[in-house]
């Protein structure tokens, strides 16, 4: 799926960043390459988030580079990396929760895209948001505003996509069948680094994967050696 | 869609993006910006006061109207400097200000739609 000796689509270089005069990141390196599926766990406060944060450009690292097709991007705007073909799903989904879903639907079609499309596109991946094309997005469950958020996402055809806890608050049964789609989406070729705090899931799609703690990238490898490392990361034996 | 296909829409996203990503242009970025701004702002403020202050001053020891019209454009000059100074700190006060109220609308407006669907 991923040649080791292409370009990464997404690389962070000795990258510190914090918020304030607070450094969360300690140096980061990071690489995602074309096609692959790149998840990065840690209990919280490892600086995740911080990392995607920094990957999407919505904060400016202290140090480091970060390179999208090897070309450097630091301080580029969020909006344009996003036009590019960044984008971010955040850790709360970021969803517009007193409108509709298909209003939420309408929203993303600020790339260019046409109503219509993002529609056919989201209904055809998650038929359930179909059902509930008319319901506040706030009130449908979590697995399905995570649905939406997903299909929004995608409706702007990104290059690669960077989810923030997508297993958050969810049954299972419902994580299950996210990381279903998550893993079609990587079969079709698209670049996916995810965030994860609870490994299981993930693990089983992901074809790399890297355990971060306290704001540096401790070990990384194939998800299979990772999750054999990651208990003892988590309980600080490593 | 067939593995052809994909493989062929693939490679011509992955082109796009390559091609979209050559037209940004790094400008190496900095932490906190506004901070910076509001630096940048404090200075010049400071030095506007600083050239209008010794310009007052030196109207005193002006010998002819030349030199007091000298004077005078110089302190007009850093009163300006003192006015572009104080929008700078006042444009990035309010946008940390606006930030800070954005962030707080949107939890306080998640946790009402949790207590409602919650009801």
């Amino acid at each position: 799926m991923s040649d080791e000796t292409a370009t990464p689509l997404l690389e962070l270089l000795g990258i510190r960043a914090g918020y304030g005069t607070i450094d969360v990141l300690h140096g980061v390196d990071l690489r995602v390459m074309p096609g692959q599926v790149y998840a990065l766990l840690g209990p919280n406060g490892a600086g995740k988030t911080t990392t995607l944060g920094v990957a999407s450009g919505q904060i400016q690292p202290h140090a480091g580079s970060v390179l999208l097709d090897g070309h450097e991007v630091n301080g580029v705007s969020p909006d344009r990396l996003a036009r590019a073909g960044v984008c971010l799903i955040p850790e709360g989904r970021g969803i517009f929760p007193n409108l509709s879903v298909a209003e939420n639907l309408r929203m993303s079609t600020y790339a260019g895209v046409s109503y219509k499309q993002v529609q056919e596109r989201a209904f055809a991946q998650f038929p359930r948001l179909q059902e509930r094309r008319n319901q506040m997005a706030g009130t449908l469950s979590g697995g399905e505003q995570q649905m939406l958020a997903m299909s929004r996402a995608l409706s702007t055809d990104p290059a690669i996509l960077m989810l923030d806890e997508l297993s958050m608050g969810l049954a299972p049964i419902i994580v299950e069948e996210l990381y279903e789609q998550v893993a079609s989406l990587a079969e079709a070729g698209l670049s996916i680094l995810i965030v994860e705090q609870f490994a299981q899931a993930v693990l089983g799609v992901a074809n790399e994967a890297a355990i971060m703690l306290h704001g540096r990238i401790q070990r990384t490898g194939p998800p299979a050696e990772i999750a054999e490392e990651l208990t003892a990361a988590y309980l600080g034996m490593s | 869609m067939s593995d052809t296909t994909d493989a062929a829409g693939d490679s011509s996203r992955l082109e796009e993006f390559h091609q979209e990503v050559g037209k940004l242009r790094a400008s190496g970025g900095r932490a906190n910006p506004d901070r910076w701004v509001f630096r940048i702002g404090l200075i010049i403020t400071i030095v506007g006061l600083a050239f209008t202050l010794v310009s007052f001053i030196m109207t005193g020891g002006a010998s002819n109207a030349v030199n007091h019209l000298d004077l005078v454009v110089s302190a007009i000059f850093g009163l300006s400097l003192t006015f572009i100074g104080l929008v700078m700190i006042a444009v990035s006060s309010f946008k940390r200000f606006m930030r800070y109220w954005l962030v707080r609308l949107v939890y306080e407006y998640r946790e009402q739609t949790d207590r409602v669907v919650g009801s």
